[in-house]
């Protein structure tokens, strides 16, 4: 028997509700998502145990449903709000981004994913961030931004001198977890695998009012123009992090991950 | 890129079978609307017409000035 098992009192757990959701039915599966839920409620396995699952808006665990099955409709769902409506957040994949066991990939074309998030409705000017966790990137150079809503007002790329800089460091190649935390309009944090790789003390407090989309880039009427080629194994909206909680984020990821085996 | 050519987009977008939503994309040189090979089982579902044939796409300069 696994860990996965029912709250006291007969209510669901969140990974339960997400594990009806999505219709998971692997033990491992199941097991891997209960004990992200753990690490991300800070009463799991990570360095500083702090609670991330308060600050996050979206989570995209983009789990499989067992060891050999796989689904677009079973990566879709929030792990923080298992509805199934654009309200709860629930990814819209539009046309048809290739699902492995490894997640979600576009095909930098003209496949994409829509979180149905709007910053500017949700969000504290100001105060603000999303974290990355990809499979596979594009190898020229480049790409600098895997996550958008708005453009040009990309959340990966707010007042950009220093973070064309930050990005090259992020992006220099390797695949890693990546968060980008504003705590205030003058503290703005990339970490790379959770830890603090640059900063900014510019103040910004743009907020995008389109949806925010993923593998991909839109205007600012929400129109994806710039689509990439990028693999997710999960994505997470959430507001500007700790340096803590940046690190314990990872760590649940990385715990996430490897339970999964990819 | 051979792809399937959509003069009407008026019903999009529609449902995609293998979950999420098909929406004709126009990122063309030729700013045509169109959608991958794979959505033809959809758009023959839902009596959407179209043409196969080839497409350029449009590489769009990502901005890097502050916003």
């Amino acid at each position: 028997m696994g860990i996965y098992s029912q709250a006291a009192g007969g209510e669901l757990t969140p990974a339960q509700l997400f594990i009806a959701a999505a219709a998971i039915t692997g033990t491992t599966q199941k097991n891997a998502i209960t004990s992200l839920v753990a690490d991300l409620k800070g009463t799991g396995s990570t360095t500083n145990s702090t609670d991330v699952w308060s600050k996050l808006y979206a989570f995209y665990p983009m789990c499989p449903i067992d060891a050999t099955t796989f689904t677009l409709a079973a990566c879709k769902w929030n792990l923080v709000n298992p509805l199934d409506t654009d309200a709860a957040f629930r990814m819209t994949w539009v046309n048809s981004p290739a699902v492995s066991y490894e997640g979600v990939k576009g095909d930098g074309s003209s496949s994409y994913g829509n979180t149905n998030f709007v910053e500017s409705a949700h969000m504290t000017a100001g105060n603000n961030g999303m974290t990355r966790d990809n499979f596979d990137i594009p190898t020229d150079g480049t790409i600098q931004v895997y996550a958008g809503a708005d453009y040009p007002k990309f959340t990966f790329r707010r007042n950009n001198n220093s973070y064309s800089g930050q990005q090259a460091i992020i992006h220099a190649g390797s695949l890693n977890i990546c968060t980008i935390s504003r705590l205030s309009p003058t503290n703005f944090i990339v970490y790379k695998d959770g830890i603090s790789v640059g900063s900014s003390t510019v103040s910004s407090s743009i907020q995008a009012d389109q949806p925010m989309i993923i593998s991909g880039a839109s205007d600012g009427s929400g129109n994806p123009i710039t689509l990439f080629a990028v693999g997710n194994k999960t994505f997470s909206i959430h507001d500007g992090l700790t340096a803590n909680e940046a690190l314990d984020l990872k760590d649940a990821l990385t715990n996430y991950d490897t339970a999964l085996g990819r | 890129m051979r792809v399937l050519k959509i003069t009407n987009t008026d019903s999009f977008p529609i449902e995609n079978s293998n979950g999420g939503v098909w929406q004709p994309m126009n990122n063309t040189i030729s700013d045509e609307y169109w959608l991958k090979l794979e959505a033809e089982h959809d758009l023959i579902k839902n009596n959407i017409s179209y043409e196969v044939g080839d497409v350029e796409i449009k590489i769009e300069e990502i901005n890097t000035e502050k916003p």
